[in-house]
């Protein structure tokens, strides 16, 4: 169900808050077909879903005023922590250089790369790293009020928890982390990271940009660390519309989370469980992100898949009929290739 | 010197389960082929209890094969076991649903029969001169105190690898690693471990896995499988050629990853 409340926006973890931090607008190219109207859409769902801050290049933010909703909501003051009223996450600006900070006085949360000042706490100094040696020059940025660590794709090889240890030691718990995922490993390591005590995570929208894909770090924080937000993730497949649109990137059939396919079944032994309790072989239920399940017969079908694609289609046979039946399914499926279409199940039925 | 690790690929059980797949006969052989040359240690070449054309398969992925092992995945049947025999598997993998959802609400079992039953079919396979592994079917949702017991059992009658399985895809790495060196110290028998990828964590699983102790490690080509796929073969290799010796050739393994996607067409993008 889709409600319009605006829910508690960090993820607890074993009694600790996680603040996700969006960055998908900064790979979002800005054309003439860029619709305002889509971006604040999006920005509207993340925060929907639990991230807070939502980062944005600077011709983005530019772009997005020209929304009045956005200018007014920007303008009251709601860019902020403070929650009430809120419909927007908390915009990050994202600085070439830190002194174009004062082009934005309404804005409290930049990033900037090139940092100079270190007193500055509505900065946060990003440091690209590749290799875990290079934390060690961490030393000298203990006293920045806010860092954040990007790159690291490979940590996950090393002896990850000593190094989280030793960047908290240096950088104390202000900073974030935004994996890359050159190795495939990013969302795995942002969640090790939350795990290992560390509060602040940097995530795109499906992963996009080479970071950890935002849907799939909520879902794995709130399948494994047991906290249950009233988040409606319900809305993702919208996002997943949205994101298309604006990015003009597609998702694979079974991207995690995200794909049109994944909650489709076909083998026997897990249609067989499904029927009897999803949760055998779900990791969580459909309609919990928007999506429905469907049954498809084919090569891999046992007994109750037919019976239960029959009672699906309204379709009466004598239960003596089904094993005949499901060794037609099983030869067509074979000679076509794939699974069968309810029309080409139907047909078989007829012709039985 | 890179520590040494085995792949066992499941593209012809798991990967063909995903809905929208089903593979012909000279197709699974031809993917067997393909398989071997890349230098994989095992290939799970079906489920003979789907009988007819996967029989068949299978029978001959064994009769053209040359180095790889070849195993035949089996439920915790007699039926199922005494259908994989003709095909004359390597080895009889026997899958064991551990978890309580799957033993007492899937099955309507309980743990005394799930162990009789498998002792059971273990001897059975044993019987027929065939090297039996075992599969823990949804262990990350499983007590581990139970899966302990099950392992010293198993060993003593004969089993050589356990396969640790997150049917549902809901492990986090630190916790993959933790699950298998306690499993590995309380019992001798190598670990296979098994990953899902419904949280885009199944090459990060598998790593951390292999940390952990896991010397087999299962992979599908181009990720293929049930919900969000398996752990795709590319990806490991990509991520831990580097830290494990996998005795694979990471440029065959692409090639055969171009060779499934042309087969596949659009059915899996």
């Amino acid at each position: 169900m889709v409600t319009n409340a605006v829910c508690p926006s960090f993820y607890f973890l074993g009694g600790k808050m996680i603040r996700l931090t969006d960055t998908t607008l900064m790979h979002i190219r800005i054309s003439e077909a860029l619709q305002t109207k889509d971006v604040l859409s999006f920005c509207r769902l993340l925060l929907r879903v639990g991230v807070e801050y939502v980062q944005m290049p600077t011709a983005m933010y530019s772009l997005l005023l020209s929304d009045k909703s956005f200018y007014d909501e920007v303008n009251k003051g709601l860019d902020s922590t403070a929650k009430e009223g809120k419909t927007l996450p908390t915009i990050v600006l994202h600085l070439e250089l830190e002194e174009q900070k004062r082009a934005y006085p309404e804005i409290h949360n930049f990033v900037c790369r090139f940092c100079k000042n270190s007193d500055d706490a509505m900065i946060t100094c990003e440091h690209q790293m590749n290799d875990i040696r290079e934390v060690n020059r961490l030393q000298s940025e203990s006293k920045r009020p806010c860092s954040r660590i990007t790159g690291l794709d490979d940590i996950l090889l090393r002896n990850y928890e000593s190094v989280f240890a030793q960047i908290q030691t240096y950088l104390g718990k202000n900073y974030e982390f935004c994996p890359q995922n050159s190795y495939g490993l990013a969302t795995a390591a942002a969640v090790e990271w939350a795990n290992a005590g560390g509060s602040r995570l940097v995530t795109a929208f499906g992963g996009i940009g080479n970071t950890a894909a935002t849907e799939e770090v909520i879902m794995a924080l709130r399948i494994n660390f047991r906290f249950h937000p009233n988040h409606d993730y319900s809305i993702l497949p919208v996002m997943k519309v949205l994101f298309e649109r604006l990015s003009g990137t597609g998702f694979p059939a079974r991207k995690p989370v995200l794909g049109s396919a994944i909650f489709a079944v076909e083998a026997g032994i897990h249609a067989d469980g499904i029927s009897k309790a999803p949760y055998t072989y779900e990791p969580f239920i459909p309609e919990s992100v928007g999506k429905a399940r469907s049954l498809v017969v084919g090569k891999h079908s046992g007994s109750k898949a037919i019976e239960i694609k029959l009672h699906d289609l309204g379709i009466a046979i004598p239960e003596k009929a089904i094993p005949e039946l499901l060794i037609k399914v099983q030869e067509a499926s074979v000679l076509l290739g794939r699974s069968l279409s309810d029309e080409e199940f139907v047909q078989l039925v007829k012709t039985r | 010197m890179k520590e040494r690790r085995y792949i066992v690929d499941t593209t012809l059980r798991d990967g063909e389960q995903s809905p929208g797949i089903a593979f012909s006969v000279s197709e699974k052989v031809k993917l067997a082929g393909i398989l071997e040359s890349t230098g994989v240690y095992q290939i799970e070449a079906g489920i003979p209890a789907l009988g007819g054309s996967e029989c068949e398969a299978i029978a001959e992925i064994v009769r053209c094969r040359n180095t790889a092992l070849i195993s035949a995945w089996n439920r915790l049947s007699l039926d199922d076991i005494s259908k994989s025999f003709a095909c004359r598997p390597d080895i009889i993998h026997i899958s064991l649903p551990v978890s309580y959802v799957q033993l007492y609400v899937k099955l309507r079992k309980n743990k005394k029969w799930l162990l009789r039953t498998a002792v059971e079919c273990v001897n059975y396979a044993r019987e027929h001169g065939f090297r039996v592994t075992v599969g823990y079917e949804d262990a990350s949702r499983a007590d581990i105190g139970f899966l302990i017991t099950l392992s010293e059992q198993l060993a003593a009658f004969g089993v050589e690898q356990i396969r640790y399985a997150d049917t549902v895809g809901v492990l986090f790495p630190s916790r993959a690693r933790d699950n298998i060196r306690t499993l590995l110290s309380h019992s001798a028998i190598p670990i296979e471990f098994h990953a899902h990828n419904d949280l885009g964590m199944a090459v990060a699983n598998s790593i951390l896995a292999m940390k952990g102790g896991a010397r087999y490690c299962d992979c599908t080509l181009l990720g293929i499988g049930e919900r969000a796929g398996n752990c795709c073969l590319s990806s490991l290799l990509q991520a831990a050629d580097s830290t494990y010796d996998f005795g694979i050739s990471r440029r065959k393994a692409n090639v055969a990853e171009e060779q499934l996607r042309s087969l596949l067409a659009e059915n899996i993008e």
